[in-house]
């Protein structure tokens, strides 16, 4: 247990904590939560003892060993992963040295001599020590909590180098956990997780006998795990019993009575205060006014309620309308050394569809997503973006994107286009980077501001598709509800991982599950994917007997997006249809044979108008080259010429494009119709 | 909560959970309440008033108790040389010395006690990995490393047993069997509880001896009281 007492904090004029005092037991858990950079990470930095606090103090219980996980940590070790374990246990490991040397010396040491007893003292001391700190069991303890975080056994031996950010985080973690510290302090720690390692971690701490503190934007996580909420918010502290579910409710109460209070007060001081103004110069009146003086100053004010602290307010900009067929992967397969993550994979997105790519760790969501975003190298495939389809890509390990050296204005202005440069500070503004906050250096930014400032480069994209590879990572609980929504009205297409599944469950319209190489799409949200996955299992449990064999994918099948067993699934979930009669069959089959004619001649037309923009887009190009051209710049009426030819051609582009979307248009009424 | 059978409920309803019994009121409330078809085991728990992460709290130790524990106790031996006869004729079970720590590596286990001379422990130190987890490793200071092999094989036979915390500062010890005399269950008790008290460690803070439980295999609990035992 810990108790922090009294504990303030300022940088500069700035207060980050003021007289912070609560107390976590032992077996106790407890979260920290608040909007990004109000101070959550610098308080777990003051119960690890890594910073000091201006006044008050951390009391804990002598002999206290404390693990910390901060949020973001390079792991520089060439050993293996299993080696850098195994280091937790140096003691242990020492103490086991120890006694194959005690247990030479006692083999030549003369059994009657004091040095045999000191010798015998000594062993039967480390024999304890060993047994106490259950040291037969290491080997299957590191074992168990790296298969719990997703590492493959056959990860354990490989150097810690050759993981990405992520995964050093993960092996952080599982160091961590394997020390087995009374108190265990962890900044986000399912960031880096997927949602079985999640679930597992979680099962983990419940058993955890010390006490936890832990910083979490992860909400259905802390709902099942705290028992205490810590919130910071402008310096203040409040602490409230319960998950973080009902500690909103509190708080809400909380806030409630404060401002009722307030109110009352406030009316008490003006009554009193009235008063005194009108009977002041009364003789008559001068003891009552004096005793109501006396009471005014003797009253002791009510704080104000805390205003709510702003959440990002953004819209994505509308986007640039583009093709129906957005994205089209075909084939994909990737290895990395003798590991193929994706074989054969298939991959399609049509215009405005929000997919979230699932699966367990190490499955190649993010490859997939980099390899979709063009960044990384193919082995065998083809990955196609539909006409007028400008992608952005949001990296899950933004270590490269950001330069710490620059302010986040002049990081925003490096990236941004230079039609909102002058909006600039209005755009920052809204992702809550008000006053001198746009000065702030990148390299002081919290895990969380950073995230913003990312998000904020992308928002000034004319991007019509977004790969979003955890976006919600470090962002603060109100910041992902409006990430959310602005998600959810966002035109354009987006392909996102996440782990959060509320963030999941809000957003998207189709789920693809990514594992063993192939890529399996569900309808509907992440909730519809999980009834859907227990469906699919009940129904193979239930075939084991004498039903048909279990389907399985050609390898020959180019595709394994394609959503067979799922869609039929999905099928038997939503009602059955009436019966037709006759007649209606007829009618109907006549009406769909015109549709499919008539869409098949819109295809037809599409692409040649495709073509045609894109003829129309290099002679622009041209044009304005030659028009650059020192040499025409000079000749006025070859210029003009020009000029009145890049209009013309402007003028047919523009026609073409107004008639090709109306083409779209058409196909798609079709094609929904059709389906 | 854990489900109980018929036979427990009703014996349980003979004892009193909130009651302090003396040693001898508990062994002869236990065989009322003991209830199965086979020879049952007698243990004592004693929850202690020590840490049991802090090293300088630690509990640990062996004690004869004058009556044994009722089970015969296997006694594997590693010596070489004339120890091998004298472990031989106090009655060790199996003997050898790298032939025996090699059949022990191979899966053998059929003991529930080693002893080994000074001599051999470089030997049996590579078997920590599969003595360790088993508390089977010899200990010099529970005298299982020692070149006295033939008291030390008599001592174990004769029930000498060995205490120590687990990790939530409890000592669990078999005192006997239910074939036992009620005269014999109170003697071995005693002396273990003795043995428990003089091994107090100097850095124990407050009450000791927090409680004692006596049970059978299958029987309910009975909660001694610490005061009537000179525990407190």
């Amino acid at each position: 247990m810990f108790d922090v007492q009294g504990v303030s904090l300022a940088y500069g004029e700035r207060t980050i904590l003021r007289n912070a005092s609560f107390k976590v037991e032992d077996g106790e858990r407890a979260a920290i939560i608040g909007p990004n950079g109000t101070g959550k990470t610098t308080l777990l930095r003051i119960v690890a003892g890594l910073l000091q606090p201006e006044s008050g103090r951390v009391a804990l219980p002598k002999n206290t060993e404390v693990g910390y996980l901060p949020q973001d940590l390079e792991l520089h070790s060439e050993k293996t992963v299993l080696e850098e374990c195994r280091l937790v246990f140096a003691e242990l490991l020492e103490h086991e040295r120890e006694m194959r040397s005690l247990e030479e010396k006692m083999s030549h040491v003369p059994h009657d001599s004091p040095e045999f007893e000191n010798i015998a003292d000594r062993y039967a001391f480390l024999l304890h020590e060993t047994h106490r700190r259950d040291m037969y069991s290491m080997d299957s303890t590191i074992g168990r909590v790296l298969d719990g975080l997703g590492f493959k056994p056959a990860d354990q031996d490989r150097p810690c180098s050759q993981f990405s950010g992520g995964w050093q985080m993960r092996i952080l973690l599982a160091k961590i956990l394997l020390q087995n510290p009374d108190v265990l302090l962890l900044d986000e720690p399912t960031n880096h997780l997927d949602i079985e390692s999640i679930q597992w971690l979680g099962d983990w701490l419940r058993q955890h006998e010390g006490s936890v503190l832990m910083v979490s934007h992860e909400r259905s996580f802390m709902d099942a795990l705290v028992s205490k909420v810590i919130e910071v918010e402008r310096g203040e502290v409040a602490v409230y019993r319960g998950n973080y579910t009902q500690s909103l409710e509190k708080r809400a109460e909380r806030r409630e009575m404060q401002r009722r209070t307030f109110e009352n007060q406030q009316r008490e001081i003006a009554h009193k205060q009235k008063f005194i103004d009108r009977f002041r110069y009364q003789a008559s009146k001068a003891a009552l006014v004096q005793s109501r003086v006396k009471q005014l100053e003797k009253i002791e004010k009510v704080a104000p309620p805390v205003e709510e602290q702003g959440t990002i307010s953004f819209r994505f900009p509308p986007a640039p309308r583009g093709s129906r067929e957005v994205l089209q992967a075909e084939g994909i397969t990737k290895r990395y050394g003798s590991n193929t993550v994706l074989e054969n994979v298939g991959f399609e997105l049509h215009r405005g569809e929000k997919v979230a790519l699932v699966g367990v760790n190490g499955a190649g969501k993010t490859t997939l997503m980099r390899i979709l975003a063009g960044q990384d190298p193919l082995h065998q495939g083809t990955v196609n973006y539909g006409a007028n389809i400008g992608h952005a890509y949001f990296a899950q390990y933004d270590r490269d994107d950001l330069h710490p050296d620059n302010t986040v204005l002049s990081e925003f202005l490096s990236a941004a286009p230079l039609s909102v440069s002058d909006r600039a500070r209005g755009i920052l503004g809204a992702f809550l980077f008000t006053g001198d906050d746009v000065e702030k250096k990148i390299a002081v930014l919290s895990g969380g501001e950073r995230t913003r400032l990312r998000l904020a480069k992308m928002l000034c994209g004319n991007a019509n598709l977004l790969l979003l590879d955890e976006p919600t990572n470090h962002l603060d609980i109100g910041s992902r509800l409006t990430l959310e929504e602005a998600l959810r009205q966002y035109e354009g297409s987006c392909v996102l991982v996440s782990h959060d599944r509320y963030f999941l469950d809000n957003v998207v319209t189709r789920v693809v599950e990514v594992g063993g190489g192939r890529a399996v799409s569900y309808p509907g949200n992440y909730s519809d994917y999980l009834r859907l996955k227990a469906l699919q299992e009940e129904r193979a449990a239930a075939g084991n007997g004498s039903t048909a064999p279990e389907r399985k994918p050609s390898p020959a099948q180019p595709r394994t997006d394609g959503p067979v067993d799922a869609e039929a699934l999905a099928a038997q979930l939503s009602s059955v249809p009436k019966k037709e009669t006759h007649a209606e069959r007829r009618a109907r089959q006549d009406r769909e044979k015109q549709q499919r004619n008539r869409l098949r001649k819109l295809e037809k037309e599409i692409a040649e108008h495709e073509d045609m923009l894109y003829d129309y887009e290099h002679a622009i190009t041209e044009l304005e080259n030659r028009m650059a051209d020192p040499a025409a710049a000079q000749d006025f009426k070859k210029l003009a010429k020009l000029n009145a030819k890049l209009e013309e051609v402007h003028r047919r582009k523009e026609a073409t494009e107004t008639a090709w979307l109306e083409k779209q248009e058409e196909a798609e009424t079709l094609e929904s119709a059709l389906s | 909560m854990p489900k109980h059978g018929k036979k427990y409920l009703e014996k349980a309803k003979l004892t009193d959970k909130t009651k302090l019994h003396n040693v001898e009121e508990a062994v002869s409330l236990l065989r009322q309440i003991t209830f199965a078809k086979f020879t049952e085991t007698v243990s004592l728990d004693v929850r202690l008033g020590v840490d049991p992460r802090n090293a300088e709290q630690q509990v640990r130790g062996t004690v004869s108790l004058p009556h044994g524990t009722g089970k015969s106790v296997r006694v594997a031996v590693f010596a070489k040389g004339e120890k091998v006869r004298e472990a031989e004729e106090a009655g060790a079970d199996v003997v050898g010395g790298d032939d025996l720590a090699e059949k022990i590596q191979g899966g053998f286990l059929d003991f529930d006690a080693a002893i080994a001379t000074p001599d051999m422990m470089r030997v049996v130190g590579k078997l920590g990995k599969v003595l360790g987890p088993r508390g089977m490793m010899p200990n010099p200071k529970a005298g299982t490393v020692t070149m006295n092999v033939k008291d030390a094989v008599g001592a174990l036979k004769a029930g000498r047993v060995e205490y120590r915390l687990d990790r939530y500062g409890i000592v669990h010890v078999r005192v006997g069997t239910m074939a036992f005399e009620d005269g014999q269950l109170v003697e071995n008790v005693k002396a273990l509880l003795n043995a428990l008290i003089k091994a107090r460690p100097a850095a124990a803070k407050g009450k000791y001896v927090r409680s004692i439980a006596l049970s059978s295999t299958m029987s309910p609990g009975l909660r001694l009281d610490p005061a009537a035992v000179g525990a407190e």
